[in-house]
């Protein structure tokens, strides 16, 4: 009786667990948050059962549990102990619970190969699914295992899935090579040098955009690859992947580069004696000599500086940053200019709150304007710093500025410039400000005049931090002081009026008098004279300044005794300057700084040995000025690779703005290198749509055009199908069950469906394509029925054949290419 | 190469990872790292001890990037190797599409931590189909091949309207029964790799949102109290929803008044314009996407006077007022328009000039300064930097910033169009007189554009009659237009 009551109470209890989880699973559909509360409360038991349960609910939340343990770094569940019951899942009907597990294997095959191996079976079952996305995932899965072992089947499966009717899985597939090379590297390049160049022989935008990224990433030397297909990629250029357009773009510069006659710049100035100067295009930017000039290019890069032209309007910026470095690479400035991709940069650079674009893109637009200033002289305004900008990006916009400083737009920037170094708190932006406010100076001896006073008034009027203070010591410096003296005059003024400025404040101004002396000497002792009263109250940097100051002016006094040509030796103790010196060496030898007594008996020991040489190498060496002034000056000496590091800017970018040589020798051939190969179209874009009218977009219309005059190839590959029917690319295999099983349903629903279309079509070309078009099942099929009923199939085995035959053709057409070429 | 991604909050403790391979590191073991080598690179923006970083090498040829998505307030890091002559632009430019295609995808405006969290399974689903090999999975970038793949949840209410449509249907149209469906899914190609095929809505609705941010920066002449403006920069964002069935061409014609965009970004959709941008033409991606961007110069814009305000804030000051010319005013002019009911949180910054110390005035007490003892000193210049009192204030309220001499004028969230707000303030125990250094101002405003460009029409075009199912309903939702500030500052 107790028995059976209690077996009632479990059972209800039971009941009430398992109700419990129901409404936990109901409300789950409502509110996503109480999904993920019931979804944390999964023991690590419960995991187990749901992983295996037989519910594809059940195992669709365990499959959850494990991605959000993953993703979240939990480390209460050790998800890596689950391999083997997450792994069996791959056979789930639920597409959601195939990628989670492709997800998990992604990141644990490696940790336990022989378990993920388990799964490679069923993976490769679903290759043959006939929805394209599931046979691109299965691709993707099982190129993701890093598994050696797993290696050979991969790229079976490759050699196979590259002539898929679907574009994704095409795509895919280039992808997958990457994966190949990045483990195996040189092992594989043999096996996948066909493939990609059946890839990038594709007529679908989106395929070549794989193929060309995977291109650029393991073959970039490869060049010659491009040769059939350059005209093509120019016009579609724009239908490409913005992902892939970068690569694409940097790949054709290369390309252009290498195998493209350098263009000629002629002077249309000079057209008026009848004699035109030509020059090829010098290889640095902004080093045509003429003012007015025409450029002659080959057609080919013509027709590639016009496929860019449209980039302008792409969203993305690494576009607009490869097509701007593309005319900077193969274009004059004129027709840099003319492309507007100037502006675009500007734009971009304003558009975006991404502040590392931001900065990438300032940088670059930092090296062009330092070539050529013209360039974003329209722009000025736009480089002004704005209060929410970063302070990288400020410096950036305040040297890019430095180079745009003309006698039109000084005024407006010195205004700014004034106003940042007057209210920043950010002593970066400052100096960088400073720096370039002595450029302005370098403009015209008014503006130096005026910018010197400036500095020397807001010098005395604010305080200011060490960082920022040496860099108005140099700026002052640099500026050259000599013609400006009344300004140096009042700072000696300030030197001697205003007792309360701070100590390095003071200790600058020490030190530029000992630089001054080198150009205006006379001044200089008199400053000393009246600074060594004073010498115990200054600071000890002002004191360490003063002492170098006082060996600076005994060394330029000591040369020019000798140079004046006498005799007798220069007397130490009877010279004024000598009597200075000792003044100043005698305080310092009671100073409490060890640092100062130290110099005071080093300067001491030189000059009383007489080693007078040493000392004018040691306190006249000329100093380096500052960055901003060896730079940006137009009389740089100009050397390819400035010293950009030094302006703050990276080294990868600076890598990517480097100018490629052009090839000189080129070879000259009759035939036409870049004839147009071709295509392999599976073309599926066929149809009529409601969108006709977007010519631009309409795929098949660009193939059209290209392709039209190379048709005639066709017949001749038809020829090579019937030898080459039989030779290469069939390797035994032995069937899986489940392959053997469905061939034979697939086949019959194939038929029906061929009449159709090929009723449908008109040309024969057309049914080719079309028959590949139809069903994908059945197709697909038809190309896994090739290893043992070559025959049955007609349809399928046609256009893999013709693929072949294509694929010869195309060999060829490389082989004639290069031979021709070398 | 791509090896992991990270999603933190700003505060960067770890919301979301994706690792890329089992030899990928944990973010803690990342943020040891980081804050070993360059702590920079964690600190925010608005700390001024060091400037935040956003790429560094914590190891050889290993690189982290940051990107900090400023609508989700949210910090995304991406592991990366082998840049080796590539521009950061990319990884950049990557981290951020990843921001916005989660966006999109959830259809939000903003993302919450929660959603993440409540999310993971799908976001790990998204990054996994967004990078193939470490690399942007190029052609499945695009939201409608994402939301294929992963469909989005609908809610419960969706799915009974749905429902309830396509019986209404089955009934409406016996003879297109249940046989119907084959020949539709056949046909479900796509025809642009931005729309998927077939698609199908109850109701076609298409809305456009244009967003305006300004920047702009005036001087103040003291002379005639008037502005001038220094730079300015419109930067425009046209967004466009659409819900449309089949696939549709979209041909939208705008107004510019006047202005020039030069060479705007667009869509991948788009089709080039013939030489003006004003009308466009595209097939619409389904769902949200980002149009078209512009910029509008106000620099090399003739038609913009530099002295006529932007927008339909101005504001104009004076200092120096008052008997001991320690007193400042500040008045607003919000002008009056139609179509603008209130201006949204209008906040003004307000920031004095840090007493420059008169040359005289030092000399004189040079001689006293030099016996004080330099505690002494800080001391009395703290006092002299007093906080700012305000005598008069007709709208809204003032805050003293902890920064001496700084301040902010804090509007009501709505302050209605054609009001003067005024504010007249001093500084406590000031002995000298007092100047304004800048005047920062932001505010939103719905209803007008400051460009004054404006939507003029919109026509759809398609072969399946978008009209079949809602006759009498427009297509065409309305535009939304939004005006918001970037840099608004007036120096003087």
């Amino acid at each position: 009786m107790v028995d059976s009551i209690y077996r009632i109470a479990s059972a209800l209890e039971s009941a009430k667990v398992i109700t419990m989880d129901a409404a936990a699973i109901a409300t789950s559909k409502l509110g996503e948050t109480s999904y993920t509360t019931y979804s944390k409360n999964i023991t690590p038991e419960q995991l187990s059962n749901l992983l295996n349960s037989r519910n594809p609910r059940e195992i669709k939340d365990g499959m959850k549990r494990i991605i959000s343990v993953m993703a979240s770094g939990e480390t209460t569940i050790d998800v890596e102990s689950y391999f083997a019951d997450v792994v069996k899942n791959i056979i789930s009907d639920d597409a959601k619970v195939r990628i989670m597990v492709c997800i998990y294997l992604l990141r644990y095959a490696e940790r336990d190969p022989n378990l993920a191996l388990l799964s490679v079976n069923s993976i490769q079952k679903t290759l043959s699914d006939v929805d394209p996305e599931t046979r691109c995932f299965s691709l993707k899965a099982l190129s993701d295992m890093k598994i050696p072992s797993l290696f050979p089947v991969v790229l079976y499966t490759l050699k196979k899935a590259v002539t898929d009717p679907s574009a994704s899985v095409r795509g895919e597939v280039a992808f997958s090579m990457l994966k190949l090379y990045r483990e195996e590297g040189e092992e594989v390049v043999e096996e996948l040098e066909p493939l990609l160049k059946v890839l990038l022989s594709d007529a679908d935008p989106l395929v070549v955009s794989s193929a060309i990224v995977v291109l650029k990433k393991c073959f970039p030397q490869h060049l010659d690859w491009l040769h059939g297909h350059f005209r093509y990629y120019c016009e579609i250029m724009r239908e490409l992947d913005p992902w892939a357009q970068n690569s694409m773009i940097d790949l054709l510069v290369s390309y252009c580069k290498q195998f493209l006659p350098r263009p000629t710049v002629v002077d249309a100035s000079a057209s008026a004696d009848g004699v035109q100067s030509a020059i090829l295009l010098p290889d640095r930017f902004n080093e045509i000599q003429f003012p007015v000039y025409d450029v002659v290019n080959h057609p080919d890069l013509t027709l590639f500086l016009q496929s860019l032209e449209p980039l302008i309007h792409s969203m993305n910026p690494s576009v607009i940053l490869s097509s701007s470095n593309a005319f900077y690479q193969l274009a004059t400035p004129m027709q840099f200019k003319k492309s507007e991709f100037p502006q675009a940069l500007v734009r971009t650079s304003v558009f975006s709150n991404n502040i590392g674009v931001k900065s990438s893109l300032l940088q670059t637009i930092l090296i062009l304007s330092s070539l050529d200033s013209s360039l974003f002289l329209p722009y000025t305004k736009k480089f002004f710093v704005l209060p929410s900008d970063d302070t990288r990006v400020a410096c950036l916009k305040l040297k890019i500025l430095s180079n745009l400083i003309n006698e039109f737009n000084v005024r407006v920037i010195v205004d700014q410039l004034k106003y940042y170094i007057s209210t920043s708190q950010c002593p970066e932006l400052v100096i960088t400000a400073a720096n370039t406010l002595a450029v302005c100076g370098q403009l015209s001896v008014r503006w130096e005049s005026h910018v010197m006073k400036w500095f020397i008034s807001h010098m005395e009027t604010s305080k200011l931090p060490n960082a920022v203070l040496d860099s108005y010591v140099n700026v002052i410096r640099l500026l050259n002081p000599k013609r400006h003296l009344k300004t140096i005059m009042k700072l000696s003024e300030v030197l001697e009026s205003r007792k309360l400025l701070a100590d390095n404040v003071r200790a600058g101004i020490v030190w530029l008098f000992g630089e001054i002396a080198a150009v205006a000497y006379k001044i200089c002792p008199d400053v000393l004279r009246k600074l060594i009263p004073h010498f115990s109250f200054e600071g000890p940097e002002t004191r360490n300044q003063i002492l170098l100051l006082a060996a600076k002016l005994l060394s330029y006094d000591i040369d020019n005794f000798r140079e004046s040509g006498d005799v007798n030796e220069y007397d130490l103790d009877n010279s004024r300057i000598g009597q200075l010196y000792k003044a100043v060496a005698y305080l310092s030898e009671f100073d409490g700084d060890y640092d100062i007594r130290d110099r005071a008996r080093c300067y001491s020991s030189l000059f009383l040995t007489r080693k007078f040489e040493i000392a004018t190498l040691l306190l006249q060496a000329p100093k380096p000025s500052p960055v901003a002034a060896s730079l940006w000056s137009p009389s740089s000496n100009g050397e390819q690779d400035l010293d950009w590091e030094s302006v703050g800017l990276d080294k990868n970018l600076q890598e990517f703005h480097r100018m490629l040589p052009w090839n000189e020798n080129i070879p000259e051939t009759d035939d036409d290198l870049r004839k147009p190969a071709a295509l392999k179209d599976y073309s599926r874009y066929k149809k009529s749509f409601s969108s006709d009218s977007f010519a631009g977009k309409n795929v098949s219309g660009g193939i059209n055009s290209v392709s039209s005059g190379d048709w005639p190839l066709q017949p001749t590959s038809r020829q090579i199908t019937a030898t080459a029917a039989a030779a290469p690319a069939k390797k035994y295999r032995l069937q899986s069950l489940e392959e053997f099983f469905s061939d034979i349903p697939s086949k019959q629903t194939n038929k029906p469906k061929r009449k159709i279309v090929i009723e449908s079509s008109s040309g024969e070309d057309d049914e080719e394509s079309s028959s590949s078009d139809e069903s994908e099942s059945g197709d697909y099929r038809g190309d896994e029925d090739e290893s043992s009923s070559s025959d049955e199939s007609e349809g399928g085995d046609d256009r893999g054949d013709e693929d072949k035959g294509g694929d010869k053709n195309d060999d060829g057409d490389e082989d004639n290419a290069s031979s021709s070429s070398g | 190469m791509f090896i992991a991604f990270y999603i933190t909050d700003s505060k960067n403790s770890l919301v979301f990872q994706y690792l890329l391979g089992s030899n990928s590191p944990l973010f803690s073991h990342l943020l040891a790292r980081i804050r070993a080598v360059c702590p920079g690179l964690l600190s925010k923006d608005d700390e001024n001890d060091n400037t935040p970083l956003f790429h560094c090498c914590i190891a050889k040829d290993l690189e982290v990037y940051k990107y900090h998505s400023q609508v989700n307030n949210l910090n995304y890091y991406c592991l990366a190797s082998g840049a080796d002559s590539r521009p950061q632009t990319d990884t950049f430019t990557f981290l951020q599409l990843l921001d916005q295609t989660l966006l999109e995808y959830f259809d939000k405006d903003k993302l919450t931590v929660t959603k993440i969290v409540n999310n993971y399974d799908r976001i790990t689903m998204i990054f996994y189909m967004s990078i193939d090999s470490g690399e942007p999975c190029v052609g499945s970038l695009n939201s409608n091949r994402i939301r294929r793949v992963i469909p989005v949840k609908s809610d419960l209410s969706k799915m009974i309207n749905n429902t309830a449509h396509t019986l209404q249907r089955a009934v409406r149209q016996p003879r297109q029964g249940i046989l119907a469906a084959t020949p539709e899914i056949l046909e479900s190609e796509e025809v642009v790799p931005w729309r998927s095929g077939h698609l199908k809505y109850t109701s076609d609705e298409i809305y456009v949102d244009i967003i305006e941010t300004v920047h702009v920066i005036y001087q103040t002449h003291h002379r005639n109290n008037s502005v001038q403006m220094v730079s300015g920069t419109i930067n425009g964002q046209v967004n466009v929803k659409s819900y449309l069935s089949g696939n549709p061409t979209v041909e939208m014609d705008m107004d510019l008044a006047g202005n020039e965009m030069y060479a705007p970004s667009m869509h991948q959709c788009v089709e080039m314009p013939q030489g003006s941008p004003s009308s466009l033409c595209f097939i619409p991606p389904d769902g949200n996407c980002n149009l078209l961007n512009y910029t509008i110069d106000l620099d090399m814009n003739p038609k913009v006077k530099v002295t006529s305000p932007v927008g339909l804030v101005s504001v104009i000051y004076k200092d120096g007022l008052g008997l001991n010319r320690d007193e400042f005013e500040v008045h607003v002019n919000i002008s009056n328009s139609p179509s603008v009911p209130h201006i949204q949180d209008l906040k003004l910054q307000i920031e004095l000039q840090p007493r420059i110390q008169e040359l005289e005035e030092q000399e004189e007490e040079a001689q006293r300064d030099a016996e004080m003892d330099t505690e002494a000193k800080k001391e009395r210049s703290q006092l002299e930097d007093g906080k700012i009192k305000v005598l008069r204030n007709t709208h809204g309220r003032f805050d003293n910033s902890v920064h001496p001499g700084r301040g902010t004028w804090i509007f009501d969230s709505e302050t209605p169009v054609g009001s003067l707000p005024v504010l007249r303030g001093c500084v406590e125990d000031s002995k000298h007189p007092v100047r304004i250094q800048r005047v920062g101002v932001s505010y939103a405003n719905e209803g007008m554009l400051p460009s004054g460009i404006g939507l003029r029409r919109i026509n759809v075009r398609s072969t399946t009659n978008l009209r079949e199912n809602n006759r009498g309903k427009r297509l065409f939702k309305g535009v939304k237009y939004v005006c918001r500030t970037g840099d608004y500052e007036i120096r003087s």
